[in-house]
């Protein structure tokens, strides 16, 4: 049971495991604050979307799945970006147009298809929790990495390294490309290694 | 009954009409505080930049500018002060900004932006004071310049350090209003 809640977080990382999500990763970890905000929201579309698709498992015919998802996970974006505007203003502005477009996260459909539509309405809501702590996770480490490279701050704080100077680069697309390189590279090395020495079963 | 292809229709429709219902029920509840956000944040607005707003006066806008709306703030039938919204291209699409001036010593009393899609981190930084407070102050008589490095002249604003086309966005945006209001209500 604990074991739902914790693959999306390790084992089946959406971004760094399954490289899903990668889109939105890259542009939305310019900064810490934009990453967790945008880790939230989809947060809480993706357990909105779980509990509906697996609540209605058997009332939606597989023929016609694909739609049927579309349009719950599109009806809880629009909800959760009115609710937004309405009452944090403030975050809304700062996520503009990544709001609308967790309606075609592929993350989301994933889980619908390959969990959701399959599992109890307890399991799903703890596979969406994983995999929203998973996401947000991993976007955090990318944008507090790109946030200290690249404007020498973190969470929107003037961090004061004497003798550094911001590399500009890493808040530009070409260095969202670099971090999330660098750091799969490194989290196969790290898998590799393991597999070395564990022996490859 | 029991077609599929029924079931199918069915299914999607009921989705989508439930879908439908809770969409403007949300909206129902949720549409008045988001115009009541929307006026308070362009009120707040206004009065960042320019002192003692009371009741504004909408004026002409001129065509085939980017000029989208211009506020006369009449004190006890005194003119005071007028506020240019604008909208100039920067590097990543329209900044939306407002430029107050005091009125009649011609000069710029503040300037706010209002929306931007400029680089997080580099352009975006055209909203922080640093850069914004340099405008408070200058005279209208002259057009603003760009400079790279420390503005030393009068009529000089220093650049945001890597983003030159957001600078100089924000610069032609204040020049704008500024030779707007000069042609039609400096002298009057």
């Amino acid at each position: 049971m604990f074991d739902i809640l914790t693959k999306g977080i390790f084992k089946e990382n959406p971004l760094f495991v399954q490289l899903l999500g990668v889109c939105p990763a890259l542009a939305t970890t310019s900064s810490l604050s934009t990453a967790l905000g945008m880790g939230a929201a989809f947060t809480f579309v993706i357990i909105g979307s779980n509990l509906v698709v697996s609540a209605l498992k058997k009332f939606i015919p597989s023929n016609v799945r694909i739609p049927c998802y579309i349009v719950i996970i599109a009806s809880l974006v629009t909800i959760v970006e009115m609710v937004m505007q309405a009452y944090a203003q403030e975050l809304y502005l700062s996520l503009g147009i990544f709001i609308p477009l967790i309606v075609v996260n592929c993350i989301i459909l994933g889980r619908a298809e390959a969990f959701a539509s399959k599992n109890s309405l307890g399991a799903s809501f703890l596979d969406a929790v994983g995999m929203g702590i998973g996401f947000t996770g991993a976007l955090a480490i990318i944008g507090a990495f790109r946030e200290v490279i690249g404007s020498g701050s973190l969470g929107g704080y003037h961090l004061n390294i004497p003798a550094f100077e911001p590399v500009l680069l890493f808040i530009l697309p070409a260095g969202a490309f670099l971090t999330m390189g660098l750091l799969f590279g490194a989290i196969n090395y790290l898998n590799g290694l393991k597999e070395a020495h564990y022996g490859n079963n | 009954m029991n077609n599929p292809l029924f079931k199918s229709i069915f299914a999607l429709t009921f989705i989508g009409a439930i879908a439908a219902g809770l969409i403007t029920y949300t909206h129902s509840l949720t549409d008045k505080i988001i115009a009541v956000n929307n006026a308070n944040s362009i009120r707040s607005a206004y009065q960042q930049v320019l002192s003692q707003v009371a009741y504004l006066e909408t004026m002409p806008v001129p065509e085939d500018s980017i000029i989208t709306d211009i506020k006369a703030n009449p004190v006890n039938h005194v003119i005071t002060g007028y506020i240019y919204t604008v909208a100039p291209v920067g590097y990543g699409g329209k900044i939306l900004l407002m430029v107050g001036i005091n009125h009649p010593d011609s000069t710029i009393n503040g300037v706010k932006i209002i929306s931007q899609q400029e680089t997080p981190g580099l352009g975006s930084k055209c909203t922080e004071p640093d850069f914004l407070s340099q405008f408070a102050g200058k005279s209208v008589r002259n057009p603003l310049l760009v400079t790279k490095n420390k503005a030393t002249l009068p009529d000089e604003i220093s650049a945001i350090t890597a983003s030159t086309i957001t600078s100089r966005a924000v610069v032609q945006g204040v020049n704008v209003a500024r030779n707007h209001y000069l042609k039609h209500y400096a002298n009057k």
